[in-house]
């Protein structure tokens, strides 16, 4: 009876393996989609626009607006890790990295939205709820500051665009470190580009650049989605063990945490909102959970760095540029406000505040989510064009 | 009361009662730590659920906007 188990067990464990084998297989297949589909959108954009990419975006050369068009895709769409790849796409197809700037600065607050909206699944009980919508609320607080820190001298000096141009220039266009000589994604993504284009121009000879643009969002959009769902089942444990060794380490390790589990599971959404429920139990406090969400602001980066890779050619330093500046900024963003004591405790306070009076009444949180995630973005672009 | 007691312990008893509640102090602040991060390691192990929780974001957003048109009725 005891062999029948151990072997029925084993047969289990085997099946168990031969499962998983295939899982990771599916992830690899759907990363090479989202990298093909990022080429598409970057093929099809420069097709559409014929170089004047730079036109068609003109209403974003306000960088508010820019920003707005970030905050807005990513808290419609629930992801930043999309939006910053198909800024990617675009970047590749000829839109001035300047003007993406702001919007992937935008992908940032936008992302924000999706563990605001699990921390009110602690409605029905007062102090869960005021400790989960702080935990989620910290982590808008921040990019926001980050946004008000970074974009004013970002619009006068440009110096994320400047040093990501340079990095970008070292790594694509150096002598020693050139990935020209190493172009191997171009002849794998080729084909299934050349795929679409023939099934775009079947559709309509005349729209066929717009629908390629169209295929490829599709695309990153369904394969972030599943790639997400995967890696959450395949990370779980992973994830765990992280969690658990981080646990006493102090806020450095937080950070650390955060950034590796993002990566594992491609998502800074999953992070933040895993966090909430740990917050919102009262275990965790709201200083201990901070650091982790900090984390998964430089662990997304992952995905547009990734997604960059799709590009070859004059315009592969321009996506790799782009996608070096939602690197830096993030980065840059938790070394000055988060290594800086009295700038730390900002985001940290206005989280509690704001969670206090959320619990009292419940309209300050529908109307914080409105006035942050749509109408102030609305208002400073606006005001923008007022000043000018 | 206390107060009278220890007003008439000699100076030497008095230091030692001291060192004895601080390190008592020591030890119930080590216990409480411990069952902190013990409880902690715990909420950790619920982390499936949570990943689960975190894709119901439309039935919480609709929840939530009952509450709210609830307490703007009131």
């Amino acid at each position: 009876m005891t062999n029948i188990s151990a072997s029925e067990i084993k047969i289990t464990s085997s099946d168990n393996l031969a499962f998983r084998i295939f899982q990771w297989l599916f992830v690899i297949f759907l990363i090479y989609l989202l990298i093909t589909a990022v080429g598409m959108i970057g093929s099809g954009f420069k097709g559409a626009t014929k170089g004047h990419a730079t036109d068609l975006f003109a209403f974003a050369t306000n960088p508010f607006m820019g920003l707005v068009i970030g905050v807005i895709a990513t808290a419609m769409i629930q992801s930043s890790s999309t939006v910053t790849s198909i800024i990617v796409g675009l970047v590749a197809g000829g839109l001035p990295v300047e003007m993406a700037v702001p919007m992937v600065m935008g992908a940032n607050i936008g992302t924000t939205i999706t563990n605001t909206i699990v921390s009110l699944g602690h409605i029905n009980r007062k102090k869960e709820f005021r400790r989960a919508f702080a935990a989620a609320t910290v982590h808008d607080f921040f990019n926001l500051m980050a946004v008000v820190i970074f974009l004013p001298i970002e619009i006068i000096f440009h110096p994320l665009q400047k040093i990501a141009g340079f990095l970008a220039e070292y790594f694509v266009g150096g002598e020693n470190l050139s990935v020209k000589g190493l172009d191997f994604i171009k002849p794998i993504t080729h084909p299934v580009i050349s795929l679409f284009k023939d099934l775009s121009k079947m559709i309509s000879e005349q729209a066929a650049d717009i629908l390629l643009v169209v295929f490829g969002i599709m695309i990153i959009f369904l394969t972030i989605i599943f790639i997400g769902k995967l890696l959450k089942k395949l990370m779980v444990g992973r994830a765990k063990e992280i969690m658990h060794s981080s646990i006493g380490r102090g806020p450095v390790s937080g950070i650390f945490s955060g950034t590796i589990i993002t990566v594992l599971v491609q998502s800074s959404s999953t992070t933040t909102s895993l966090m909430v429920p740990l917050a919102g139990s009262g275990v965790f406090k709201l200083k201990q959970i901070y650091p982790f969400t900090l984390g998964a602001n430089i662990g997304t980066t992952i995905t547009a760095l990734l997604a960059a890779t799709a590009i070859s050619g004059p315009s592969a330093i321009l996506a790799l540029q782009i996608a070096l500046v939602h690197f830096i900024y993030n980065f840059s963003a938790v070394i000055l406000i988060y290594g800086i004591k009295g700038l730390r405790k900002i985001p940290l306070n206005s989280a509690l505040w704001l969670a206090r009076l959320a619990s009292e009444r419940k309209t300050v949180a529908l109307l914080y989510m409105l006035g942050v995630f749509f109408v102030i973005p609305g208002l400073l672009v606006f005001l923008y064009e007022l000043t000018l | 009361m206390e107060h009278e007691n220890f007003s008439s312990l000699p100076q030497k008893k008095l230091k030692k009662l001291i060192k004895e509640t601080e390190n008592m102090l020591e030890e119930l602040k080590c216990e409480l730590d411990k069952r902190k991060t013990h409880k902690q390691h715990e909420e950790i192990d619920h982390l499936e659920e949570y990943f689960e929780d975190a894709d119901h974001n439309l039935t919480n957003l609709k929840k939530f906007i009952q509450r709210v048109i609830n307490e703007i009725k009131k």
